[in-house]
């Protein structure tokens, strides 16, 4: 399972932001991350959670809790496979 | 009618060091910068470089930003901040309207390769989304827009070793015109990756043991690094600001050898210094120091040797002559920027930079190269020469700005 420590840790390091300011609903466009900038932080994260997060998924993650949930799903379907 | 376009910024980072200072002090000291090189991938038989000295990223960059930014860029920011600080534009919107212009002869290498191996031998499936924007040739300048809020036109030039040279041949057309007011341009290249020193390597160019320009016993080139950059004004955009002068850019002769791909063209050679002079309006004897190509190579010094002589006669044996590739290494497109800088240094200091490792001339290279211990000297015009592969020539033509 994906855990928000994680994703908030990957966030911090990468974008260079206080963890503290990470919260589920942030939106990450508030924290001044972009889509382009969003790209890297996802693609830390497929390597941390070994999974891929495809390309009509990114357009969709508005927050830092969309990550943490689509991450979830994309692990529970491919356990399910 | 054309505008008088003048000098009022220089940025440099090189194996000499960070800033102009550093650069131009490790020039006129004759060491050179050249030694064995800190390798970063397997390991590899080319063995010398004059390498950027160790750097913290996170001195210069935002740790949300260096995503973005091959080593090419980074040493471009550097050197582009430096330069604006010192034209004395670091603060204001005065840079919004102008240009930037960055020559690059081998772009995002790092980042390329990077892919390479993870494509090719980790077999990875994919890659870092960022390798496009991060490799492309044109990032650096992008960058430097980007970081300076540059909104004039922006982008990168590459012709190879004149990379730098052709950079600022058109920022100082741009100005001419009228196009802008206000440009940066110079060259920026990192070429210390696996791939790109093999290939060098199997060029069969490069030294095993030092760059000893115009020497009897030269022997090849050495690779550097590096980025210098250069701020152009128009010369009444620079005396509305009170802003003060290094030097003007009088001429740029440009050529084709349109022959071979590798081998200099004494004809062509010739010909881009007829045109600087031309266009600079002065006489063969009136040059007062000449920045030359000056690689290592037995046949590049060779041809610019006897080029030189084709265009000045007898005047070819007085006028100095010297290569700072010598101290600074090949440095690819940025070459010909950081010796830019040192041509323009040499005029606001009346001093003229040495050539390192020189212990005699031969038949062809007889001419007075300042050998092994900078020279003060009158300099009132001063060439910078850059023949790049592919047959590219540029001379910049600097003078005193008085």
């Amino acid at each position: 399972m994906a855990s928000l420590e994680v994703i908030r840790d990957v966030i911090s390091k990468e974008m260079n932001i206080a963890p503290e300011l990470i919260e589920p609903g942030t939106h990450l466009i508030d924290l001044g991350i972009d889509s382009l900038m969003a790209l890297t932080v996802l693609f830390q994260l497929e390597d941390r959670f070994n999974v891929e997060i495809p390309p009509d998924i990114v357009d969709t993650i508005i927050t830092v809790d969309d990550i943490l949930t689509k991450i979830n799903e994309l692990q529970n379907s491919s356990e399910h496979v | 009618m054309k505008r008088r376009v003048v000098i009022t910024g220089l940025g440099a980072i090189s194996g000499l060091g960070f800033g102009v200072d550093d650069f131009w002090q490790g020039l006129c000291s004759g060491a050179s910068a050249i030694k064995e090189i800190v390798e970063e991938g397997p390991t590899n038989s080319v063995k010398l470089g004059a390498q950027v000295p160790e750097f913290d990223t996170a001195d210069y960059f935002d740790v949300s930003k260096i995503s973005f930014y091959d080593r090419f860029s980074q040493l471009a920011l550097i050197s582009a901040r430096e330069a604006i600080q010192d034209a004395g534009l670091a603060s204001g919107d005065i840079l919004r309207d102008a240009a930037v212009i960055i020559g690059t002869g081998c772009g995002g290498k790092h980042t390329d390769e990077a892919t390479y191996y993870q494509l090719y031998v980790k077999k990875s499936a994919r890659v870092h989304p960022l390798t496009i924007p991060k490799g492309m040739p044109s990032a650096a300048a992008s960058a430097v827009s980007m970081d300076l809020g540059i909104k004039g036109p922006s982008f990168s030039v590459t012709s190879a070793c004149a990379s730098g040279a052709h950079a600022i041949f058109q920022a100082y057309s741009m100005i001419q015109s009228g196009m802008v007011d206000l440009a940066l341009a110079g060259g920026t290249d990192s070429p210390f990756t696996f791939g790109l020193s093999k290939s060098w390597e199997a060029l069969r160019v490069l030294s095993p043991d030092g760059c000893r320009p115009f020497s009897s016993n030269r022997n090849g080139m050495v690779l550097g690094e590096g980025a210098g950059i250069i701020v152009l004004e128009s010369e009444q955009h620079a005396l509305k600001r009170g802003q003060s002068i290094y030097a003007e850019i009088v001429a740029c002769g440009l050529s084709s050898d349109a022959d071979h791909m590798t081998r200099p063209n004494q004809t062509s050679i010739s010909l881009a210094i007829h045109k600087a002079l031309a266009q600079a309006e002065v006489k063969p004897f009136q040059v007062d120091y000449i920045n030359a190509h000056g690689t290592g190579t037995v046949l590049n010094d060779q041809v610019e040797s006897l080029a030189i002589k084709e265009v000045f006669k007898n005047y070819a044996y007085e006028v100095p002559i010297s290569s700072s590739k010598s101290l600074h290494g090949h440095a690819m497109g940025a070459s010909s920027a950081l010796e830019a800088v040192a041509t323009i240094k040499s005029i606001a200091d009346q001093i003229i930079p040495p050539t390192a490792n020189f212990t005699a001339g031969d038949e062809f290279c007889d001419l007075d190269y300042v050998p092994n211990v900078a020279r003060k000297h009158s300099i009132n015009i001063a060439l910078s020469n850059s023949f790049a592969f592919g047959g590219s020539n540029a001379v910049l033509a600097f003078k005193r700005y008085i």
